[in-house]
């Protein structure tokens, strides 16, 4: 286990920011954490970090116990921030060479290691800038080098991805799963669903402080009853026929509106066949005809029936 | 790792312009301002003769005496400026200048000395003493000559009895002269080695977690925090030292501020007063958990009062501050580092110096010490800066 927290209660004043929470992250995997906005995912690292006092619990990294002078551990540690910390002073060779000094103390090592960094960032073309001469998009990728020039066997990223173009983002995303396929394990906080959807080998969605599920994206999908989520465009109907639709097998819920229809089945087979012959049969026109299947955001919706980015 | 930090904290610290010129462009600027106000000052406080119409008639012409007496008032003695601004003139030229303000007065030789003004003051009082002085001098000439006409031959024995006499001498118990402008360039230079606080508080503020982002990267790595901030502090250190020095020789080379020759005590001051300057920082950067903004600004208002008690806007507020409140002369370091520059250069000895830069030194340690207190923590209640955007 990489990472083992158990019972963590962490407390400002009266806010329950982390509420007797427990998670366990294993060796190769990239764990997401996903929660909206104030959900208590940061405060939930920097206890794992050690850089916050917690109220309760225990927290172990490569199974010992994390502390604030525990340099074992730390140095097998990369950590990549939400806000870019890097000096303005410096260039992108000498801020990766900086932060890489404090982990790798040869020379000749640590010139091999920030060369890598440089590379497996692509700013080779910017080495010799200064950050302000950089786009956001540079600039993000120079904040990720920092924090993992040293090879890190555990890689904690905190919502790298804020404010980043599309663009970048996929580059730090596909970065992400090649540091994971070269052996670092990678935690990964975010509150885009798709993110943590498209990278993430294990997901837990957290909402104030609590677990609200764990497991792989198909294992939390199974858990909500939503199976699919069938959209009609351009489609005229009447009282009638919506009852008709909602009494269609397995179909949960109907929402008519400005001549769009959307029915959510919860899991069965043939749904969208079913939906198909009765309009066919009723002889109703319509437009495109949309299904998918459930996503994070349904998870998250049936378990606190808020949308993750409320 | 120590010397990495260091290299590092060194080549951030010659980055920060912002910081480079407050702590050595703006002092610079400021001493060189200071020169031109004073060279202004200098000269609208300086004295010039006062102008005065002599009337050229038969009456001076024969009056060998008075022109002598004249002469010794109206010629430049050295650095001196002349009493008197004369010009000789007729009678209704005279009148004619008296008339337009040109001058003070008119000297008449008409046998007797006569003075004629159109109003009285200050400078027609000086001319009047004059003329009074000279009259009693003459009149004891007078008396001298008809009780020993042999005088007559003698001239260098006159000299005894001239009108100027000087009964006091002014002596400077030190060293030097007395020079009040030099108050105000060692408060300047006191300000800035008080201003190697920013150097503190960015130095400080970058290994503490809750206070940048930077600090937070300090903090999750394999170093102990008090190695990257001793790093930093020395770092600091050099560079307020050297913009220190830099300023005192400009100071001393280009403005001709007047310094004791003492140059490695001079040095010793801008080391000390440096130190105490960036431990102030730190202090305060650690105590404080606020922005940076308002660090700075509580820096900037410590500085500047501590300056301002040091004579930084008035000379004589440093004495009237030190009379008032004699134990502020002692805890206030700004007035350490300015009075022991004055002990160097007024002084022959070295206990006035080095009292002061032994209370500087002790500054330095209770501020160092007040900083490892408020730094040392390990973890933190809280930490905004990262906290941000959860």
């Amino acid at each position: 286990m990489v990472i083992k927290v158990e019972n963590l209660v962490k407390r400002y004043g009266d806010l329950i920011a982390v509420d007797h929470l427990s998670l366990e992250v294993r060796q190769g995997e990239i764990f997401g954490l996903l929660g909206p906005n104030g959900s208590g995912k940061t405060t939930l690292i920097n206890c794992i970090l050690a850089l916050l006092k917690y109220d309760k619990g225990s927290i172990s990294v490569f199974g010992k116990p994390m502390a604030p002078d525990a340099y074992d551990i730390k140095k097998d540690i990369g950590v990549i921030m939400q806000n870019v910390a890097v000096f303005n002073e410096l260039t992108v060779y000498e801020n990766i060479d900086y932060f890489c000094g404090l982990y790798v103390r040869d020379k000749t090592e640590r010139k091999k290691l920030v060369e890598e960094a440089i590379d497996f960032v692509g700013l080779n073309d910017f080495r010799s800038f200064y950050p302000k001469k950089l786009s956001g998009g540079l600039l993000r990728r120079l904040n990720i080098a920092c924090g993992i020039a040293h090879k890190p066997k555990l890689i904690i990223l905190d919502e790298p991805t804020v404010a980043v173009d599309p663009q970048s983002r996929n580059n730090i995303l596909e970065g992400i799963v090649r540091l994971n396929r070269l052996g670092a394990t990678i935690v990964y906080t975010s509150h885009y669903m798709e993110e943590v959807e498209q990278i993430c080998s294990r997901i837990m969605i957290i909402d104030k402080g609590r677990i609200i599920a764990t497991g792989t994206k198909e294992e939390l999908k199974s858990m909500i009853n939503v199976g699919e989520i069938v959209s009609v465009e351009s489609v005229e109907l009447d009282q009638n026929l919506l009852d008709v639709i909602r009494r269609l097998p397995n179909a949960s819920q109907v929402d008519y509106e400005n001549s769009n229809l959307t029915v959510t089945f919860t899991k069965g087979r043939n749904n969208l066949l079913n939906l198909m012959d009765l309009l066919r049969k009723e002889n109703i026109s319509y437009g495109s005809v949309y299904s998918k299947l459930p996503t994070l955001n349904d998870v998250f919706l049936e378990f606190t029936g808020r949308q993750l980015r409320d | 790792m120590f010397a990495h930090v260091f290299k590092y904290r060194m080549k951030c610290f010659l980055g920060d312009r912002v910081t480079l010129f407050w702590t050595m462009v703006f002092p610079i600027l400021l001493s060189t301002l200071f020169l031109m106000a004073f060279s202004n000052f200098s000269k609208a406080t300086s004295f010039t003769g006062i102008k005065v119409a002599v009337v050229n008639n038969d009456a001076y012409q024969e009056n060998r005496m008075f022109q002598e007496a004249l002469d010794s008032v109206t010629e430049k003695q050295g650095d001196e400026e002349p009493l008197l601004s004369m010009e000789l003139v007729s009678l209704e030229e005279a009148e004619t200048l008296l008339d337009q303000g040109e001058v003070h007065g008119i000297i008449l030789l008409d046998p007797d000395i006569k003075l004629v003004v159109n109003q009285s003051g200050f400078n027609q009082s000086i001319i009047k003493s004059f003329l009074d002085q000279y009259q009693q001098v003459s009149a004891s000439y007078a008396t001298l000559f008809q009780m020993s006409p042999e005088l007559l031959a003698n001239r260098d024995a006159l000299k005894d009895y001239s009108a100027n006499y000087d009964f006091l001498v002014e002596r400077n118990p030190g060293k030097n002269e007395t020079d009040i402008t030099v108050t105000y360039f060692y408060a300047l230079l006191a300000m800035t080695a008080l201003y190697g606080s920013f150097w503190g508080i960015r130095t400080v503020n970058e290994v503490q977690a809750d206070q940048s982002m930077k600090g937070a990267r300090v903090n999750l790595a394999p170093v102990h925090k008090m190695k990257t901030l001793l790093a930093g502090i020395l770092a600091a250190w050099i560079i307020q030292f050297a913009e220190l020095s830099i300023l005192i020789l400009y100071m001393s080379m280009v403005l001709k501020v007047s310094f004791s020759n003492q140059v490695w005590c001079i040095l010793l001051t801008g080391l000390v007063g440096s130190l105490t300057g960036i431990t102030l920082g730190t202090m305060v950067g650690g105590l404080i958990r606020k922005s940076d903004g308002i660090k700075t600004g509580v820096l900037l208002g410590i500085t500047m009062t501590l300056s301002g008690f040091a004579g930084l806007y008035f000379a004589s507020f440093k004495y009237v501050v030190t009379k008032a409140v004699p134990v502020m002369a002692y805890i206030n370091p700004a007035n350490l580092i300015t009075d022991a520059l004055y002990a160097l250069y007024y002084y022959d000895t070295y206990e006035r110096f080095a009292l002061n830069i032994v209370l500087l030194l002790a500054f330095a340690a209770v501020f160092c010490l007040l900083t490892y207190l408020s730094v040392r923590r390990n973890r933190y209640a809280s930490i905004p800066s990262i906290q941000e955007g959860d």
